[in-house]
């Protein structure tokens, strides 16, 4: 790269194939392509990577299954660039806490009153119905290990922004209790409220769906959380979670017992089972839904052909001359080491579906109103955009 | 205008320490550096930086790991690490009290953004500016909060950090923005505008703080 | 003294046309070439020479070239000493042939765990820092060389350059009064001291360490507490 050697230069130049130059030099390498107007990763300033997706038929739902009877309940598969993130949604089934005396008879009337007060005592916690997901990232490099600090960083930052956006509900997240029995005829059915108008079975226990979402990322080549969030919500929008029903036999039964002149009562556990034939798609809050872009604000140096290459240690990829006049540019959807490593100035952006509302943001290093007035803009036309793909 | 109460050179073992309140988020700081790194943290042109935040209660989650990787960008920006190459700068947090739930981490950020700006001048590391940091939220009735308790964060539709740099006691450069929940672009704005006064005047509280600390290391000279 | 404090970011008061020399505290940063305050401290102008410092306090000790200090002996590697001057920083050399009439031959002969006073030759912080054991203008000791028996403790940086500046500082004299002894004081924050009699090199040191948090008016009480207390 170091193609323009000064004739009064008395050292000789050293010249490199731009893939090492922008292994040892990183910031030259940024400098020299932004010059001639092109990013090294050959795309223009202002172009997205091209993103695809598809639900990889990994989930046990998936009209083009070919795993069986997995355990996966939504997935997705995306490409962008030559990153690969592969998002699989799992599930659980927890029993929940509620309120008042679990044993009590009137739980029910107890709770209802609860659930009053709560709702009259103002103002609302705003977190309170939100439910979460647990995130597991993976970044496939080739060896094996304890988690690497981007991998937990990039899962808790996924845990927070979910827990914050409010994309799903608690009480998306509740179980249907059927009940399996046996009717007259000795055949086995279940039934589920809301299916059957004289199906009164109420229990008195609550069961709740906890998901998990497990990625693994494939040729990581820049900042990768705008890629695992669009790949969770496409997946999340492709689970379904299965109807669950309690075997008869074994559902709430109170045995009194009497053992060396002690009472007391055994107390059968309930049997949960996953219905294997219905389901029902996950309900999200469509309108909560948003999609992230990264941006980093490079300074560049105009008259870079006068100054020779920078000693490793100066900073910024600014050049020595004071007076060289600078102006930034703004590079948009972060990809490559040269971009990843130069960039010190970052704005990182969700907007929600619509492009109205913003979700979150972080701006790290000297970020003028100019470039993120620009980078606001173009985050919500980018967002609509990814709805679309994602739909 | 938030009530900071600090105090410096707490810790005798360290190179510096600071302790700091504002409500009832209390944060201890200590630094030590520059010191001899591990050879996996060695620059070969600019110091390293390692941060570790304990938090209050249990042991160290992901969730402080976000909070070590936002504070190290943030003092990244500001220690002349050119100064010291190949060596490493060691900030530990220890979180105190928290003064908010788990599932906000603003009003410790900028407790610990502000603790660590203390106990990097009494460390003596170079700094290339002075920096403060507030939180705000902004509720369901679009009503901005400067300095919110917890009770403030859970009853919010968004919440925000901002750190200014501060030079000549004005705000000059923003170094970090970190906004979570929901909001609007001129919310945006209103935030990083109000900062701006906020963090001024936590800078010429931490002036009078910083005046207290000199006079009392150099007390052998009056 | 003025008692200017400056923060990192204040504005110093130098012209950017005239030369200044620069102190501590104070930086020329690389790329923009500005002189900025890199810490909280008092400022310090000399009208005359146009120099500019902070006087500011800290504990990590970082070498300078001519910097007086006190040394322990961590290792021996062919003709090189590791030398520690601070807790958890790299260790500096010292040359064997830095001592007085080396040769070769005639090898200084120093153990591990030995301290030394030595003067900072060189620091680069690119490499190594060495520091030398001799004066180099006439190559005589000059006060340099092994510290042996005595006791060393640690100060402030601030409380230690002032204590080996001032050659009448208002402790010494004081404890000149009381006792005879020896004293090795290194910008690096460790004194080395030596009397006769090891209740006089606690209570010394006792006194010193005490005297860097009181007022230079109650020096001689904390003295008189720290002699009293070993029944002195």
């Amino acid at each position: 790269m170091s193609e323009d050697s000064n004739p009064q230069q008395s050292l000789k130049l050293m010249s490199f194939p731009p893939s090492v130059l922008s292994r040892i030099s990183p910031e030259i390498s940024l400098q020299r392509h932004l010059s001639i107007g092109l990013r090294p990763n050959l795309r223009k300033f202002d172009e997205f990577r091209d993103i695809q997706l598809n639900d990889g038929g990994l989930s046990r739902y998936s009209a083009n299954n070919t795993n069986g009877q997995s355990d996966v309940l939504g997935s997705s598969i995306l490409r962008s660039g030559s990153t690969m993130v592969v998002c699989t949604i799992r599930g659980q089934i927890v029993e929940e806490d509620i309120l008042g005396e679990a044993e009590n008879e009137d739980a029910d009337a107890i709770n209802a009153i609860f659930a009053k007060e709560l709702q009259d005592a103002k103002p609302k916690e705003t977190l309170k119905d939100n439910a979460v997901i647990y995130p597991l990232v993976e970044v496939e490099r080739g060896r094996v290990g304890p988690p690497t600090d981007e991998e937990m960083i990039l899962s808790q930052r996924i845990y927070e922004n979910f827990l914050h956006s409010g994309i799903l509900k608690r009480s998306a997240l509740k179980v249907n209790v059927g009940l399996k029995s046996v009717d007259e005829n000795g055949e086995e059915q279940i039934l589920y409220k809301g299916e059957n108008d004289q199906f009164d079975f109420g229990p008195k226990r609550m069961w709740s769906y906890t998901l998990s979402a497990e990625f693994k990322v494939f040729s990581r080549s820049g900042p990768l959380y705008e890629l695992l969030w669009t790949s969770l919500i496409s997946a999340l929008r492709s689970t379904k979670l299965p109807h669950a029903y309690i075997d008869e036999n074994a559902a709430d039964i109170k045995v009194p017992i009497k053992m060396r002149g002690n009472f007391g009562t055994v107390r059968e556990q309930y049997q949960i089972t996953c219905d294997a034939n219905k389901s029902e798609p996950l309900s999200l809050e469509l309108d909560q839904i948003s999609y992230g872009t990264n941006f980093a604000v490079i300074d560049i140096v105009k008259s870079l052909e006068t100054t020779l290459p920078e000693e490793e240690g100066e900073e910024e990829g600014e050049a020595m001359d004071v007076d060289t006049e600078q102006k930034s540019v703004l590079l948009i959807d972060i990809e490559g080491e040269e971009e990843e490593f130069c960039a010190k100035k970052v704005i990182q952006v969700s907007v929600d579906s619509k492009g109205e509302s913003l979700k979150s943001l972080t701006l790290s290093g000297g970020i003028d109103r100019d470039s993120l007035r620009t980078a606001i803009q173009l985050a919500k036309s980018r967002s609509r955009v990814l709805d679309g793909v994602v739909n | 205008m938030s009530e900071i109460e600090a105090s410096t050179t707490l810790l005798n073992r360290v190179d510096g320490s600071a302790k700091l309140q504002i409500k009832s988020t209390q944060i201890i700081c200590s630094v030590t550096g520059p010191i001899e790194p591990k050879s996996r943290q060695e620059l070969p042109s600019t110091s390293s930086l390692s941060v570790i935040v304990r938090p209050d209660v249990g042991v160290t989650s992901t969730r402080e790991k976000n909070l070590e990787e936002k504070i190290r960008v943030i003092l990244n920006q500001a220690i002349a690490g050119e100064l010291y190459p190949r060596q490493n700068i060691q900030v530990t947090l220890q979180i105190l009290g928290a003064g908010e739930s788990k599932n906000y981490t603003v009003k410790e950020l900028t407790g610990m953004v502000n603790c660590s700006y203390l106990a990097l001048i009494d460390a003596g590391v170079a700094l290339r500016f002075s920096f403060g940091a507030q939180c705000f939220t902004i509720g369901h009735d679009d009503v901005l909060v400067v300095d919110p308790t917890g009770e403030d964060l859970k009853i919010s539709k968004s919440s925000h950090v901002v750190v200014y740099d501060v030079k000549e006691g004005k705000v000059d450069q923003l170094l970090y923005a970190d906004s979570l929940g929901s909001f609007t672009e001129e919310q945006v704005y209103e935030v990083l505008g109000k900062a701006i006064k906020e963090v001024e005047g936590i800078h010429a509280k931490f002036r009078e703080i910083i005046q207290t600390k000199v006079e009392k290391d150099y007390v052998w000279q009056f | 003294m003025s008692h200017t404090l400056i923060l990192p970011g204040d504005k110093l008061p130098v012209s950017s046309d005239s030369a200044v020399i620069i102190g501590p505290g104070i930086h020329n940063t690389p790329i923009s070439k500005e002189i900025i305050p890199i810490t909280a401290g008092i400022l310090q102008l000399s009208g005359t020479q146009k120099t500019i410092h902070l006087e500011y306090n800290s504990r990590r000790y970082i070498p300078q070239v001519n910097d007086l200090v006190v040394g322990v002996v961590t290792g021996s590697f062919g003709d090189v000493f590791r030398v520690s001057l601070s807790d958890f920083t790299a260790n500096v050399s010292l040359s064997a042939f830095a001592f007085p009439n080396a040769t070769k031959k005639n090898r200084p002969n120093l153990k591990i765990g030995n301290l030394v006073y030595a003067r900072v030759s060189a620091a680069d912080p690119i490499v190594d820092v060495e520091i030398e054991c001799m004066d180099p203008t006439t190559g005589k000791d000059g006060g340099f060389g092994l510290l042996e028996d005595g006791y060393v403790f640690t100060v402030g940086l601030a409380f230690a350059r002032s204590l080996l500046y001032n050659a009448d500082h208002a402790v010494l004299d004081l404890l000149v009064k009381r006792c005879q002894f020896e004293i090795a004081i290194g910008v690096n924050g460790k004194i080395w001291i030596k009397t006769d009699e090891l209740k006089h090199t606690l209570a010394c040191a006792k006194a010193i360490e005490g005297c860097q948090f009181v007022q230079g008016e109650q020096f001689k009480d904390v003295v008189n507490q720290c002699f009293k207390d070993l029944g002195l």
